[in-house]
């Protein structure tokens, strides 16, 4: 256990090294990203208290408070698995210091328990963040005694452990079979589309019901009846049934060694299956086509960004379900949609509040506050090539909106086609989030250029958890969060004159940044 | 060709990695450029290429200042670092495509250079492939094919005969020595001294960010081998 401990620290280190204060020179600049993630973090545990308080409320009326726990419980598995499936390949396997890790006199399945605690840190933060509230609201509301707090929160470490092991299986499934194919990281990225969103779909036809009390119970008995843990996990924490508590916490435990070992015995030929890489040697030059250097860094742009499934997944999400939303929109009446949305106040502002929630997803596609980054060792065929700071920074920019700008544009039209938008309901439907697309650009690219992080082994690290792709996604929350709260705010507010003087301020703001990246890119760009 | 005047750099935290560094480089030179681990050698390559940016002095290419004309100067130039960290999403040739492009080299041109390099290293068969399942110096190969594509007028290469096959260090010297022969100059760091000694007409020793000696080769090794010479002048 001591060597499992000794390498996970050290992969820790890697992974979280821009919050090292030790090693880091720029303590201001340490200080200030810690705040803001620690603030993130605070935000979401406020948001899973709000929302506990508002299932809890809902669920005492109907008698039905203990559902609260499991349900919660079930979201976090969901979430857990939805996040990791895409980090296996990365984290656990086809990591970037496999060698030397390898090399070292520690048996593979140390290795491999050290990869599983590393992904089980990580998924602990979410966990804490959305369980702890809830156990206290749950403990407010439902008076329990002492004893669940001291058990449910000994559970909380292992809730993540069989979704951590699940996605791991499907993640290497999905990454072998992909590693025969010649654009193995483009059928990775399919792949891995299409198996979230089988998981997505499924459970939404698990939350088509109707009242909120009946949708909780149903989600609890759906999880436990595919899932036992979970009952074996509510009854140890709700009845204090000390079998089924032991249960959990053992299953759970003997599954993370039994795991660790039989892909411990693999794991050699796992990461030979999924490295492969497919090579012919009969290449003849032949005719080569030129391009302009901004054409060339635009395509490189896209080749890099198609290589890495990570960073697809997690910048495209929010196009595809905001392309999946604009189709529902032609199907369902908007006055179903609001119900399944479950948010009371925006019953009826549907065609208002579209824009806004395209904007929002669009702020979740930060391509370029990872790009730099993202460059890693390579920056340096950049700073050497005779090529203009501009001329880098746009073709960073212009990738990004070459891949936002059409999808938003045509989502806009469907949102508009589904919902008989009016002339400037459509047009402000196109403009505000087609505006967004440039700002997120701009901001992802000028926050990268602030906090860049070059020295990485994991691109995962990167797309993820650095502070860059953080603070390029939550602000880009910010930055929609404040129209959208003065339209609920401001009672008798113009919706459209709003929509229109935020498309203005987005883009002067947007402007001001690119200005910015045009006088101090060059010097943002050398320091790195 | 290359001139370097007075360039220092100083790290945060106050260390002087190069204090105060002069040398010329000149057409047709090929410049061996010695120390030892951490004396400041890739500091001042990465400076004169503009990847790494710097405080005091000036570094001129052609007689023009990187700090002023960074595009111009580096259109000149071609680098390649002590680690071929090159793009390993793309195939070989869409990465010597990509340099071309850059540095804007002509398609007929380029198709001419990338089978003649291509062949010389023996890669030509390979550059279909990813390069990520490239050898070290397969990569190395395609680092050195990368920086010949458009003919530069000043070559900076830092270690660049490691991970080498010898036939390749054999082949990429007579390259070198035939550039320097049509006009362009050389600067190269190296640990072999055997190979400085051998291929270089002029040779700076420094240590610990100050240059020590320099000069032609016969003035700086005088009747000692370069060996002999650079262990009296880092023990010093």
């Amino acid at each position: 256990m001591k060597q499992v401990w000794t390498l996970t620290r050290m992969q820790l280190g890697s992974a979280f090294e821009f919050l090292n204060m030790k090693r880091n020179k720029n303590r201001k600049k340490n200080i200030s990203v810690t705040t803001i993630l620690v603030l993130g973090f605070l935000m979401f545990a406020f948001l899973s208290g709000t929302y506990s308080f508002m299932m809890g409320t809902a669920l005492k009326s109907f008698g039905e408070l203990d559902v609260l726990p499991g349900l919660f419980m079930a979201v976090t598995c969901l979430m857990i698995l939805f996040t990791s499936i895409y980090k296996v390949k990365g984290v656990l396997f086809g990591f970037k210091d496999y060698d030397i890790v390898m090399s070292l006199p520690v048996k593979s399945w140390v290795v491999v328990a050290s990869r599983l605690m590393l992904l089980y840190l990580i998924n602990m933060v979410f966990v804490l963040a959305f369980l702890v509230p809830n156990f206290i609201i749950y403990g407010i509301m439902a008076k329990p005694s002492p004893v669940f707090y001291i058990i449910s929160m000994v559970s909380l470490l292992f809730v993540p452990i069989i979704p951590i092991i699940i996605a791991s299986i499907l993640g290497v499934i999905l990454a072998v079979i992909s590693a025969g194919f010649k654009h193995s990281n483009v059928i990775h990225t399919v792949l891995m589309f299409a198996s979230i969103l089988l998981i997505f779909v499924i459970s939404f036809q698990m939350q088509s019901e109707n009242q909120i009390a009946e949708l909780g119970t149903l989600i609890r008995d759906k999880m436990v009846e595919i899932y036992p843990l979970a009952g074996w996990y509510l009854k140890g924490i709700i009845e204090y049934d000390i079998l089924s508590y032991a249960a959990f916490l053992g299953v759970s435990f003997l599954a993370l060694i039994v795991f660790s070992i039989v892909v411990g015995r693999y794991f050699k030929w796992m990461n030979t299956a999924m490295s492969a890489k497919k090579t012919t040697s009969k290449y003849h030059v032949k005719d080569m086509k030129s391009n302009g250097q901004l054409k060339a860094l635009i395509q490189k742009e896209a080749k890099r960004y198609f290589s890495c499934t990570i960073y697809v997944f997690n910048t495209a999400f929010g196009l595809v379900l905001m392309v999946f939303g604009a189709i529902a929109l032609l199907f369902f009446k908007s006055e179903q949609i609001e119900q399944m949305l479950e948010i009371p106040a925006a019953a009826g502002m549907l065609k208002e509040l579209v824009p806004y929630m395209m904007s929002l997803m669009v702020g979740m596609v930060a391509i370029t506050a990872s790009s730099i980054s993202l460059e890693g060792k390579n920056i340096w065929i950049l700073k050497s090539a005779p090529v203009a700071t501009k001329t880098i920074l746009g073709a960073k920019i212009i990738f990004s909106l070459l891949v936002t700008v059409p999808v938003t544009f045509f989502t806009a039209l469907l949102a508009g086609f589904g919902l008989k938008m009016g002339v400037w309901h459509l047009l402000l439907t196109i403009t505000l989030p087609i505006a967004y697309c440039y700002l997120t650009a701009v901001l992802g690219l000028v926050i990268n250029l602030k906090l860049p992080m070059l020295e990485w082994k994991n691109e995962t690290v990167v797309v993820k958890q650095s502070a860059a792709s953080m603070i390029g996604t939550l602000s880009c929350f910010v930055t929609v969060g404040i129209p959208i709260a003065l339209l609920f705010m401001v009672s008798g507010i113009n919706v459209l004159a709003l929509g229109y003087a935020t498309v203005v301020v987005v883009l002067l703001v947007s402007g001001l940044l690119q200005g910015y990246l045009n006088n101090k890119g060059g010097k943002l760009i050398a320091r790195l | 060709m290359l001139t370097i005047k007075n360039y220092s750099k100083i790290y945060k935290g106050n260390k002087k990695a190069v204090d105060n560094l002069s040398l010329t480089v000149e057409a047709g030179d090929i410049y061996g450029f010695i120390g030892h681990n951490g004396a400041g050698k890739t500091t001042t390559l990465r400076a004169v290429v503009g990847v790494l940016d710097f405080e005091e002095g000036d570094i001129l290419i052609d007689g023009v200042s990187i700090k002023k004309d960074p595009v111009g100067c580096k259109m000149k130039m071609a680098y390649i670092p002590d680690n071929p960290d090159l793009y390993e999403h793309l195939t070989g040739i869409a990465y010597l495509n990509f340099i071309g492009d850059l540095f804007k080299v002509g398609e007929k041109e380029r198709k001419e250079r990338i089978k003649r390099y291509g062949d010389i290293f023996e890669i030509t068969g390979n550059l279909g492939d990813s390069i990520a399942s490239y050898s070290h110096g397969m990569k190395q190969k395609l680092a050195v094919i990368s920086a010949l594509i458009h003919e530069p007028k000043l070559m900076v290469l830092d270690e660049p005969f490691v991970g080498l096959d010898p036939k390749a260090a054999h082949q990429l010297k007579q390259i070198m020595t035939q550039m320097c022969q049509s006009g362009s100059a050389i600067f190269f760091s190296t640990h072999v001294l055997e190979v400085a000694e051998k291929l270089c007409n002029k040779i700076a020793i420094i240590k610990g960010g100050k240059l020590i000696a320099s000069g032609t080769t016969s003035e700086v090794k005088g009747n000692q081998s370069l060996e002999e010479v650079f262990m009296e002048l880092i023990e010093e």
